[in-house]
């Protein structure tokens, strides 16, 4: 009898210790889910509340330029600190929050990693460059850490449904695309292996840019633009900025791109469509692409074409 | 000054550098995201026939290679004269703090009087490069004026300067985030909008700085000499150093600050044609547009498509130089 139960005891104890997280930097053993996380980087953030897991704190505000929770997810944040910028959080508001495991991305806090560390265990997944591959296989991970596996297996499933329904729409003819975020001092084309151009490669559209020199993104000028010419752009810009590409659309050569000859030029939010990169986004995105015609290869119209400047 | 001697002569040195400029001026418009062979640079510069090889000659790289020729001869010329007014090889903007000055001017117009007009950039720009300059010499003045002691002060007082810009582009994102340049200073992106901007200013500045070249030379060989000559002393080096200040304070206000140019060029015209500021100035002009043009050519294609800003290459090469001439002034002294 004794030594069933203490058979029972390693058993349970075994089981506790079975929660294996594995990230870029190894793999977090834990014996119970974690319950209080900061999340350093939109998509951990989304991925939480999608899980109903709320981190305690996140990287969520607006210091040197960063521009806060995307759109999409502004009402669903609630009860979430904010711990300063992504590219310089606070060490003490994070410590202040006596987190279990801070999420944080490889690549944007490299150097700030060790730091984290003393606060507590650091899970980090590379969130910024990642493709839509890594970003959903992140969502898997992340249901483990918080003892959500199921859900979140829930939540890829539902995912691969709405991107079957959302694949039949796209028009399998459409020539190749150019997807790039315009902010006022830079046009950063997304190639095939970024988030969104992977996401846009799932559901039948090519993308015209690949990586290159090992960057998922890279900046171009209007001479690099004219070079690829794309017959579909689509540019992600901030309705509180005024982006390059409306002094470029100034310049004759804009009309001779064959995008802006066909109608083929789309403008979306870029906090909603390239900042979020969880299962949430990945829904608000769905939605937009289907309305605006973009995966049938429809011309732009209406909210989603490109707002020519009034000269 | 330092260099006495000629390596040829002056005509030759002006026939090859005027070659130089028109060869990078070229080159500058031909390499790029797609090539165009020079033949066909040549013919579009004078027939443009509505192409798209037309149009980006046109629009995007001719004004481009126009605000590099500009701000590099402005730059080079600045340092020409700076070197010529105050006897001292090391000076040049951007070590004096000019460049810093017109910087954090521009910003503080920017964020505190956002309605000033665009023509008054380059005013703005040029009454900072001023005040840091006096800042440089005041401090300076107490100690006991000595070039290195100046180039110290002047680079003391552009790193705070620069502190400052840096805190306004951070505390006034909002404000200033329609400033044209990084303080890494670059021509990339410049319009024909950027030509107009600098030429009413660069133009009659870089004719007055030929005009005025005399009385620079007769400064460069001492105050007590140049006043025996019978120069009004005073009124030519206050003539001279608000010339100067406004060409630096005119290339600020379109590419950012671009430090070095100033310094490298003038040393390298001394060499090729001798101590003489009729020929130091415009051969300045000529190797400062040169220098400037290919800088930013390199600056392209380094790391394609990412433009690497051209003040950083700049200040790559030039630094080394620095520590170079200050070198040569210590084992002289």
């Amino acid at each position: 009898m004794i030594s069933r139960l203490l058979a029972l005891l390693v058993l349970s104890g075994l089981a506790l210790a079975q929660i294996q997280v594995s990230h870029d930097l190894g793999t977090l053993s834990l014996e119970t889910p974690v319950k209080r996380v900061v999340a350093l980087e939109y998509s951990f953030l989304d991925t939480l509340i999608a899980l109903g897991v709320p981190p305690v704190g996140a990287a969520i505000g607006t210091q040197g330029g960063d521009r806060g929770v995307p759109p999409y997810l502004r009402n669903r944040v609630v009860g979430v600190t904010s711990v300063g910028s992504r590219a310089v959080p606070s060490l003490e508001a994070i410590l202040a929050l006596q987190p279990q495991v801070i999420i944080a991305d490889t690549f944007v806090h490299k150097d700030l990693i060790p730091q984290l560390q003393r606060i507590a265990p650091v899970v980090a997944f590379s969130s910024r460059r990642g493709s839509f591959d890594d970003l959903n296989k992140q969502v898997l991970e992340i249901g483990r850490l918080v003892g959500r596996e199921a859900q979140a297996q829930k939540l890829l499933q539902d995912q691969e449904r709405l991107l079957l329904k959302a694949r039949a729409f796209t028009n399998p003819k459409a020539p190749p695309l150019l997807l790039a975020v315009a902010t006022p001092g830079s046009f950063t084309v997304h190639s095939s292996e970024s988030f969104i151009g992977s996401l846009l490669e799932r559901l039948g559209r090519k993308s015209l840019a690949k990586p290159q020199n090992n960057q998922t993104q890279y900046q171009v000028g209007l001479e690099g633009l004219v070079a690829l010419n794309p017959a579909t752009l689509v540019v992600f810009t901030a309705p509180d900025e005024t982006p390059i590409v409306r002094s470029w659309a100034r310049n004759p050569l804009w009309s001779r791109l064959e995008a802006a000859r066909q109608g083929r030029v789309y403008e979306f939010d870029r906090d909603n469509w390239t900042r979020g990169r969880g299962p949430l986004a990945t829904r608000f995105i769905l939605a937009e692409l289907i309305d605006s015609g973009l995966l049938a290869d429809k011309p732009a119209s209406g909210a989603y074409s490109f707002k020519i400047p009034t000269p | 000054m330092i260099y006495s001697r000629r390596l040829a002569p002056t005509l030759l040195v002006y026939l090859l550098a005027l070659g130089l400029l028109v060869f990078s001026f070229l080159l500058a418009i031909s390499l790029g995201a797609a090539n165009i062979p020079l033949d066909e640079v040549w013919r579009l510069l004078f027939h443009p026939e509505g192409s798209n090889n037309a149009l980006i000659v046109h629009t995007l790289r001719l004004p481009r290679a126009i605000v590099a020729a500009l701000v590099g001869a402005c730059l080079g010329v600045a340092g020409a004269m700076m070197q010529g007014i105050t006897r001292n090889p090391l000076s040049e903007p951007g070590i004096m703090g000019v460049n810093a000055g017109a910087v954090l001017a521009i910003l503080v117009a920017l964020v505190f009087f956002p309605g000033l007009p665009p023509w008054s950039t380059v005013v703005v720009a040029a009454l900072g490069g001023v005040g840091a300059a006096a800042l440089v010499y005041s401090i300076t003045l107490s100690v006991g004026l000595t070039p290195v002691r100046l180039a110290l002060a002047g680079i003391a007082v552009g790193s705070m300067l620069g502190a400052a810009a840096s805190f306004l582009l951070i505390i006034f994102e909002d404000r200033t985030r329609g400033v044209l340049f990084s303080l890494s200073g670059s021509v990339a992106g410049r319009t024909w909008e950027h030509v107009w901007t600098l030429l009413p200013w660069a133009v009659p500045a870089l004719l007055l700085a030929l005009i005025l070249s005399h009385q620079i030379n007769l400064l460069s060989l001492g105050e007590d000499v140049a006043r025996g000559l019978g120069t009004r002393v005073e009124v030519v080096r206050l003539v001279s150093t608000t010339l100067a200040v406004l060409l630096a304070g005119a290339a600020v206000s379109v590419a950012g600050p671009i430090g070095f140019l100033g310094l490298m060029v003038p040393h390298a015209a001394r060499g090729l044609v001798g101590p003489d500021y009729r020929q130091v100035i415009p051969l300045s002009a000529i190797l400062g547009a040169s220098l400037m043009l290919l800088s930013d050519l390199a600056a392209r294609l380094i790391d394609k498509p990412l433009e690497t800003p051209v003040g950083i290459l700049i200040a790559g090469i030039g630094a080394p130089f620095l520590v170079y001439v200050a070198r040569r002034m210590a084992v002289r002294d």
